[in-house]
């Protein structure tokens, strides 16, 4: 039964020999649009309630994935946004949550300006998440077409939460870049598959998400935000006041959003910031201390 | 609504033919997903293809050429240094099976590969029997929370943290405990040198690209469940003869675990085993003897290996079986209806003067009838006989489960 082919000398083969030259073969990292992914090709995503989530709560974290976040879109969907996920299923800020992964990239420059996971109930999403394309590109155009993700919530999600008990699910963009003024007609059609009278504006778009989720935005401070924050902000805060946060160390997302998640749900933002250990602590405090001294109740 | 489920358990010290009786009925069942119940890399299960592709597997499940799906239950021991080398020795015989793993299982790091290897040298002449890939090091890790590495931690951004943590805090700890003072050249620049993490967290996001996290409370979507145990109940934690063990319930009781987490609610379990019995490593072997007559022993996949000797031979022990089936069969199954059968395996080594003991008398028997004797004795129904190495020379009962 046994097998013994690691021996103690082998320990010096194994140092010497490096992973991407001997397996990258074996490794899927995704070098194109997975077409599973492609809401030009999927009707909705659905989001429904069941033995085991009587309770759901649709959850979108829509995270830019454009070259101007480097190594940190990498980070965020190997590792960040899985831990985030994790994170949620096991805090559970909300009942039962369903969460699902949508990579961003800009309507104007890209492949694939936009890529959606299902809505999922477990850690099962980890491997959809890591599924998706990292295309890198993005344009030096000052933003990104976060209002896609909008877009996504507002005509491709179906969520028994809202339309059987009337509650409204979360919705997440994060990046480092100003918004670009919504979608134009063909990039709509383009990225969604169907063939819209007109273009929509940002707030247009914001707005149709706003019906059925709490929405908010968490600028990195990384890359293009790291050097113009004030562009990023004066082209964010209009959209959505109060409700945009600027993230200072991005390992710490899956603590600012769980945070975020329960002071909208009602618990004192102080509370919730002290519930991180260490260095999270002070990150999350900072993101969400620059708020009005009060709670932040849904608007809605 | 019920939901069957096969099993596939070695009745004695391992080297049964689990390998082969999974792959029979993996190919008796399309769509299927082999479950790793317990153990991890270092079990060795021999699969021969019907062309003749043989393989040993490690850590993917011995259904694969038989088309089924793999998946590690949150008792598996993941072992990232090793699954992509199996992963590229299969696919290069053409399969490619789709993985995926319960974010519970333990992760096995390097220093748990060398504290065993440690350990093992140091033990000289009295070694266990370990395999030195550091599965029982891993498990032994894993009860402490601070040190813990589990599946769904590789994602985690603070990864490199953990790992130098358990580098600098972790091992001293554990070697002082074992009274190691100084490790063999070879280990000690291994542990020392900073490569040695960087390799390991390659392997780590290499690994995570080829499984996919999945809750062992899902596993019926994947498909018809066969859980495929490791080892024996002759190595269980619990009953077999310590220090001589594996760390982990190599019988029922971790399948009736996951069962009842993904809702099935009947197994069948076929309890697998030669016509004589094997040992390989150290440990109590009863009625060991040099050499077997009466049986033609062919075993490529048990070369010996520094860490473990040579295969060790005995008659089969129908006492010992009935015991070890008997008490396996006696675990409370929290409500899971569990039918149970036996596999009789290597007939085809076994000629004319062939004997098998029983509380110390011996039996000789005629091969050709040998298998259903050996069920009648054990008091299991016979549900399989193997004559040769693939899944064609495996005849399955017709009151078999299947």
């Amino acid at each position: 039964m046994g097998m013994g082919r690691f021996s103690t000398t082998d320990w010096a083969a194994y140092n010497a020999r490096h992973v991407d030259g001997r397996s990258r073969s074996e490794v899927f990292g995704a070098t194109g649009i997975d077409p599973r992914f492609d809401p030009a090709r999927f009707a909705t995503r659905e989001s429904r309630d069941s033995a085991y989530n009587p309770q759901s709560t649709p959850i979108i974290l829509a995270s830019d994935v454009t070259g101007s976040m480097g190594m940190i879109a990498h980070e965020l969907m190997r590792g960040g946004l899985i831990t985030l996920t994790s994170e949620i299923y096991d805090r559970r800020p909300v009942s039962d949550p369903h969460i699902m992964v949508a990579a961003v990239g800009d309507a104007y420059t890209d492949t694939a300006p936009l890529q959606a996971t299902q809505f999922e109930a477990d850690i099962s999403l980890a491997s959809q998440i890591r599924a998706l394309w990292l295309e890198g590109n993005g344009g030096g155009n000052d933003g990104e077409s976060y209002s896609a993700a909008h877009l996504l919530a507002a005509l491709k999600t179906s969520t028994d939460a809202f339309e059987r008990r009337g509650r409204k699910g979360y919705l997440f963009t994060i990046g480092d870049e100003p918004v670009h003024n919504g979608l134009a007609a063909d990039q709509i059609a383009r990225i969604f598959g169907i063939e819209p009278p007109r273009g929509l504006s940002a707030r247009e778009c914001l707005a149709m998400a706003q019906r059925s989720y709490e929405v908010f935005h968490i600028v990195i401070r990384e890359g293009y935000a790291a050097a113009r924050l004030d562009r990023v902000l004066a082209s964010w805060q209009p959209l959505l006041p109060g409700r945009a946060f600027v993230l200072d160390d991005h390992r710490r997302i899956a603590e600012l959003v769980v945070s975020i998640i329960e002071i909208t749900e009602g618990r004192d933002a102080g509370d919730v910031a002290a519930s991180w250990s260490g260095a999270a602590a002070a990150v999350v405090a900072k993101a969400i201390g620059e708020r009005p001294k009060r709670r932040l109740l849904p608007f809605f | 609504m019920s939901t069957r489920a096969q099993a596939v358990i070695g009745a004695l010290y391992g080297d049964e033919g689990k390998g082969l009786m999974v792959d029979r009925l993996a190919a008796a069942a399309p769509g299927a997903v082999v479950v790793r119940s317990n153990g991890g890399a270092q079990a060795g299960h021999t699969v021969v293809g019907p062309a003749g592709r043989r393989h040993v597997f490690h850590h993917i499940g011995s259904g694969s050429f038989a088309g089924a799906a793999t998946h590690f239950s949150r008792f598996f021991v993941a072992h990232p240094m090793l699954l992509l080398d199996e992963s590229a020795a299969l696919s290069q015989l053409g399969v490619k099976p789709e993985i995926s793993s319960d974010p519970r299982a333990p992760v096995t790091t390097p220093f748990d590969v060398i504290i065993n290897q440690a350990l093992e040298l140091a033990r000289g002449a009295a070694r266990h029997g370990s395999c030195g890939l550091g599965f029982g090091e891993t498990i032994e890790r894993n009860l402490h929370p601070e040190f813990a590495l589990s599946t769904k931690d590789l994602f985690r951004p603070d990864l490199h943290t953990r790992l130098v943590f358990i580098r600098d805090a972790w091992v001293p700890i554990r070697l002082a405990a074992l009274g190691i003072t100084a490790l063999p050249a070879e280990l000690a620049t291994a542990l020392a040198d900073d490569t040695t993490i960087a390799r390991f967290e390659a392997d780590c996001a290499a690994y995570l690209d080829r499984v996919t996290l999945w809750p062992d409370r899902r596993l019926c979507e994947r498909g018809t469940v066969i859980f495929e145990a490791a080892q024996g109940l002759g190595l269980d934690q619990d009953r077999g003869a310590f220090p001589h063990v594996t760390r982990s319930n190599t019988g029922l009781a971790n399948m009736l675990a996951i069962a009842a987490e993904a809702g099935i609610t009947e197994l069948d379990a076929t309890y697998a085993t030669r016509c004589y019995t094997t040992r390989h490593g150290a440990g109590p072997l009863k009625g060991e003897v040099p050499a077997l007559p009466g049986v033609n022993v062919v075993d490529p996949t048990n070369a010996p290996n520094e860490w473990q000797g040579r295969l060790r031979l005995a008659p089969l022990d129908l006492g010992l079986l009935r015991e070890a089936t008997t008490r396996d069969l006696s675990l409370d199954r929290g409500g899971i209806a569990v039918r149970a059968g036996l596999a009789v395996t290597c007939l085809d080594q076994a000629e004319d003067g062939f004997a098998v003991t029983d509380c110390g008398e011996v039996m000789p028997l005629d091969p050709a009838k040998a298998a259903s004797e050996i069920a009648d004795l054990v008091g299991l129904p016979l549900w399989a006989e193997s004559w040769g190495p693939r899944r064609g020379d495996v005849r399955l009962r017709v009151d078999a489960a299947a």
